[in-house]
């Protein structure tokens, strides 16, 4: 069944057009996420569905009932603001409360079901504190705590996570995966991060320019994505542009210049004709590199000559410039038996063709 | 540990600090300011505890005759009575039209300058030309001697200041703690009544107390519409004072010096004033 449908929404701004006839369907128990760049409208887009922002066009149905003009109090969802919005002058009881309270419901069933909920979060014990003596974390927690016990038909999530450190925000993002695993809740997650995108979703909805761009799995998002931004955006890949020279049933020829060509499996997703100038991706981590006397032969091995080295902990990040003249980034795992490289050398390099993702340019 | 034995135990002669000249006149020059704010208006209250029937400066001997003659006598507490009635009639519906007014003006709407600068053109226009537009008009709808009157001028007073005041608390009023609760089932009502108001209550008490000083205190726009019937404290003192500075005037001055004062002192608990020397 599906648990939230966007029909074609639109949003403006005076003239600005923060959201562009964006359509999406979420399925019950989905752990949906929306990802984009900064401004291109993920927020508004959430606001709208929680009804905080009236559209200017289309239509929203939550489990199959249109609510598009109804108020936010009547839609039964939980939004988690990017700041929390935990009321500085409630105890966490009274924040936790709040939506039992306005149900009417009776105090004593209210404190069981709080106390029950900072159970479910990990906080029990903290009823009679204020939001102010909590750390980020907790506040965090408290603020997740607040929307799940109203049992929402839908919980809004709006970046949750970034205003915590890096360790915090680790354990949260498994935290939030058990407590969605466990309570099964229809879940729209916004962020601008996509490594959260990736390690939590079931799927990601991509946004830019107020647009959505496609909706897959998050390995379908990265290992082939369907427009030239996702590639660019989702993970850190590299582009070499050249021209179709030839296509055959199953594979194309990618010619860069005369002596260097890189075939690579004809993909139904992305049909190229002979002529088109197309852009290949391929993902930094997926290169391999040879020493460069190694007898490899064969197709999309290029000579080039190692530019630059950066150490990140896990990995050396390779910058090599190929015979072709363009540049090419690679990570490589600092595991101890991974050959070295050192600045100057010159190697070869192999691109699987099965990792490369060849997109035709846009006119 | 030595060093500072060093300096408090034996201080030498070398270590002794210049006297700090400027530093001297500055303080001397604050204190003089102060003592210039303050004098006029504690000079009344010595003189209304003599004991002689005229006042005199300085008092002579000390007796509270003057405070029992004050509350016992029917004119003076019938003004006392009337000025109370208004200012918090006053804060009341000054109070109960800003809130509104001030959550209004969070949004936007057409002619919001236009309408701001309405709201708040009583408080900038000299009060004698209210006195003298509301003495021109208070007749004409039939309220001329009826508190209302009174009332309805200083609310042009009353309501300018908490608008003021309470759209400055909320200003600091996070969004989305009011988004929060909407989608928590909670109507407008409920989120001004479980949200912002206890976020704005210093706000909310500052802006009465305000009212009350104001409406309590005036002076020009009551003259012009004060009948004896709803004689208001200041204008009596006013009338009192053209027939012979008596001690029971000096009284009455001290009772409403005591009053401004001692909201003085809550104001400043509740909005600390602390923006103002931040
Ligand atoms: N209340 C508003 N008034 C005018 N423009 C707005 C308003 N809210 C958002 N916008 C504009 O709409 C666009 C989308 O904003 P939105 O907040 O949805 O972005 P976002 O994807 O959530 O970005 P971020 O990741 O930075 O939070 C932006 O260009 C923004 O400037
Ligand atoms: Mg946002």
């Amino acid at each position: 069944m599906t648990a939230l449908q966007l029909e074609k929404i639109d949003k403006y701004f005076g003239k600005t057009k923060a959201v562009d006839g964006v359509s999406l369907e979420v399925q019950e128990n989905e752990m949906f996420f929306l990802l984009g760049t900064s401004g291109c409208g993920k927020t508004t887009t959430l606001r709208m569905i929680a009804g905080l922002e009236q559209v200017d066009g289309g239509a929203i149905r939550i489990k199959g009932r249109d609510v598009t003009r109804l108020t936010p109090q009547k839609r039964q969802i939980a939004l988690v603001f990017q700041n929390w919005a935990l009321f500085p002058h409630k105890t966490i009881r009274d924040n936790i409360g709040f939506g039992l309270k306005m149900q009417k419901q009776p105090k004593t069933d209210i404190d069981a079901q709080v106390e029950n909920m900072l159970q479910v979060v990990g906080l029990p014990g903290f009823e009679d504190r204020l939001p102010g003596q909590l750390s980020g974390g907790q506040q965090q927690r408290v603020a997740l705590a607040r929307a799940l016990v109203l049992n929402p038909n839908l919980l809004l999530l709006d970046e949750p996570l970034s205003n915590l450190d890096l360790n915090t925000r680790l354990r949260m993002r498994s935290e939030l995966v058990e407590v969605h695993r466990r309570l099964g809740l229809t879940t729209i997650f916004v962020t601008h991060d996509q490594t959260e995108a990736l390690a939590m979703a079931d799927r990601i909805a991509l946004m830019e320019d107020g647009k959505l761009l496609e909706v897959g799995t998050p390995h379908e998002i990265y290992e082939s994505p369907h427009t030239e931004f996702t590639a660019r955006f989702i993970g850190e890949k590299n582009s070499l542009q050249g021209t179709v020279s030839a296509v055959s049933d199953t594979e194309q020829q990618v010619r860069f210049n005369e002596d260097s060509y890189l075939s690579v499996p004809v993909s139904s997703k992305h049909p190229v004709q002979e002529g088109d100038r197309v852009t290949v991706f391929i993902n930094a981590e997926k290169i391999r590199f040879f020493k460069a006397d190694a007898d490899t032969g064969g197709d999309n091995y290029f000579q080039g000559t190692v530019e630059n080295i950066m150490y990140l902990g896990t990995s050396n990040k390779y910058s090599v410039k190929l015979q072709t003249g363009e540049t090419i980034v690679h990570d490589q795992q600092t595991t101890q038996d991974a050959p070295k490289y050192e600045k100057g050398d010159r190697l070869q390099v192999h691109l699987d063709p099965a990792h490369c993702i060849c997109i035709k340019e846009k006119q | 540990m030595q060093a500072s034995e060093n300096q408090s135990g034996k201080p030498s002669g070398s270590r002794q600090m210049p006297i700090d000249w400027p530093d001297v006149g500055f303080k001397v020059f604050c204190f003089v300011i102060l003592a210039y704010l303050v004098l006029p208006v504690i000079m009344v209250i010595p003189t209304a505890f003599t004991e002689s029937v005229r006042i005199t400066f300085p008092p002579q001997g000390f007796s509270l005759k003057w405070f029992q003659k004050f509350f016992t006598n029917p004119l003076w507490l019938n003004a006392f009575k009337n000025s109370l009635i208004i200012a918090v009639s006053t804060c009341v519906i000054s109070i109960g039209l800003a809130i509104p007014t001030s959550l209004a003006f969070r949004k936007r709407f057409p002619g919001k300058f236009t309408l701001r600068l309405i709201i708040l053109m009583p408080w900038f226009v000299p009060e004698i030309l209210i006195g003298i537009g509301l003495l021109m008009f208070v007749p004409k709808i039939g309220l001329y001697g009826n508190y209302l009157s009174v009332i309805i001028a200083h609310t042009l007073w009353g309501l300018p200041i908490s608008f003021l005041i309470i759209s400055t608390g909320l200003n600091s009023v996070d969004p989305a703690l009011e988004e929060a609760a909407q989608t928590m089932g909670s109507n407008s009502l409920r989120v001004f009544f479980e949200v912002t108001a206890p976020l704005i209550k210093n706000a909310l008490v500052s802006a009465v107390l305000f009212c009350f000083v104001l409406s309590f205190n005036e002076f020009v726009m009551s003259y012009f519409l004060c009948t004896p019937d709803i004689m208001t404290l200041p204008i009596n003192i006013w009338s009192m004072l053209r027939t012979g500075f008596s001690p029971i005037v000096a009284a009455s001055s001290t009772v409403v010096i005591l009053i401004t004062l001692g909201e003085l002192v809550l104001i400043s608990r509740f909005i600390g004033f602390q923006t103002l020397y931040k």
